[in-house]
């Protein structure tokens, strides 16, 4: 189910409230809302024949609950994401079977409960408003759970493995000016991390397709075909015309991340 | 003589079934698997969608046997919890294929087809001997509770089935107790 990976619902969970435990706890009413709407239910029968897990299907989902179970100082984020994942399975299997049973609604309940259960004990949670740079470290925190907890989160590894790659990469291709190379590895980092929209090839002017399929598919390295000018264009197009779609704040994040490692 | 043939036709069908789905079997393949003719075949099932529903049938009824023995407890709330731990115990046994009736209801979705309609008996079943046992422990909200339970045991068997070794039974069991803590 694309729904479930995509920016799109990132998105929308980030705008259902303040807390992150507000933020977990949305995804079940999303996900009701969703498969109510015409036609949904049908498209998402088909896929669900397939029988892939959502967890295993779902790597961005799941690590988004994770990114939001440790801001929220949940006492073994990693457990409670799996209990959520397994409520929300679950549910959506019923919800698709017998529609109307208010699965997912029941799920939440349930998540409410798990959640009530995780809460840090009250002097973590004062702590927790002492500690201004607490959150940096969350985000570490997240990072190597990540690769700890989900076995089939080769997404994860994928990226982590990258990352050693891309300073190769800058390292190798000086025709580039750096700062243009820097943002177009972020753009190339947050399109397959699912921070940011891919755009559908069919979208991307004729002229900047070959350019982005330098960019995302075969990597920056060596590759003669790349020049700043067609670089800035298709950076300047995506800013204009998709950028509006990624989860703003994470990618905030990861400009300053990005500034502070330059 | 007859009784055997029988189950044995159906212990192969059945075998077929777990393994490669409902669907792509074809009363071909289970006759050439148990090597007896069409027509025999026929003689004991007249049809597939017989032999699919008596498979379901012996399935839960294997079923409910493993979990009368694992679940006599002392009280009401003991015996539902070892009951849905006992479901959960099946799940992360190495050779768990799923529930029979739970992945014939996603091969036959159609609510009127005979096969979804077992199923969601099945579900059915399940669901009101949990909410029973919660009611006997004077737990209000027994029939959400049952609800809750059920939706850990459909989510369990599907997320462990496709990613077997990341302990998410564990991870389930505990998710049990807090929503039977919670509750009562």
């Amino acid at each position: 189910m694309d729904l479930l990976n995509s920016a799109w619902l990132i998105h929308m969970i980030e705008r259902s409230g303040k807390k992150p435990a507000e933020k977990l706890l949305c995804v079940y009413s999303l996900l009701d809302t969703w498969l109510s709407a015409p036609g949904i239910r049908e498209r998402a029968l088909e896929e669900y024949a397939s029988q892939h897990s959502l967890a295993a299907a779902c790597p961005v989902l799941s690590a988004h609950l994770l990114r939001l179970a440790t801001v929220a100082k949940l006492q073994n984020p990693a457990a409670v994401v799996a209990q959520l994942m397994i409520l929300l399975q679950g549910a959506v299997a019923e919800e698709l079977r017998s529609p109307g049973t208010d699965a997912l609604l029941t799920a939440q309940q349930a998540a409410k409960a798990v959640l009530a259960d995780a809460r840090p004990p009250l002097a973590t949670r004062i702590e927790k408003s002492l500690l201004a740079g607490g959150y940096a470290a969350a985000v570490t925190a997240i990072a190597i759970l990540g690769l700890h907890v989900w076995p089939s989160g080769q997404h994860q590894q994928a990226q982590f493995a990258q990352q050693g790659t891309e300073y190769q990469e800058a390292a190798v291709v000086d025709a580039i000016d750096p700062d243009l190379l820097l943002k177009a590895l972020a753009f190339k980092r947050n399109i397959q991390s699912g921070i940011c929209p891919a755009p559908s090839y069919a979208s991307v002017p004729q002229d900047q397709l070959q350019t982005y399929m330098h960019v995302v598919q075969s990597g920056l390295s060596s590759n003669p075909a790349l020049d700043s000018r067609k670089l800035e264009a298709l950076l300047a197009w995506y800013e204009q015309h998709r950028a509006w779609e990624c989860y703003s704040k994470l990618q905030n994040k990861q400009k300053i991340i990005l500034g502070m490692g330059v | 003589m007859a009784r055997r043939m029988r189950e044995y036709i159906l212990e192969v069908a059945g075998d077929l079934f777990s393994r490669q789905g409902i669907n792509s079997t074809s009363v071909d393949n289970i006759a050439a698997q148990a090597q007896v003719a069409k027509v025999t075949l026929y003689k004991y099932f007249k049809s597939k969608e017989l032999l699919i529903i008596e498979h379901l049938r012996t399935q839960e009824e294997k079923l409910w046997q493993r979990l009368a023995e694992a679940s006599r407890q002392e009280s009401a709330l003991a015996e539902l919890e070892a009951l849905v731990v006992g479901l959960l115990d099946i799940i992360g046994e190495k050779d768990f294929k799923g529930f029979a009736s739970i992945k014939a209801g996603v091969e036959f979705p159609q609510p009127d087809h005979p096969v979804n309609q077992r199923s969601r008996e099945f579900s059915r079943q399940l669901r009101s001997q949990f909410a029973e046992l919660a009611e006997k422990a004077g737990i209000k909200q027994a029939e959400a509770l049952a609800l809750q339970l059920a939706l850990v045991v459909e989510g369990a068997a599907i997320t462990e089935r496709s990613q077997q070794g990341s302990d998410f039974v564990g991870h389930a069991k505990s998710l049990v107790k807090t929503l039977i803590n919670s509750a009562s």
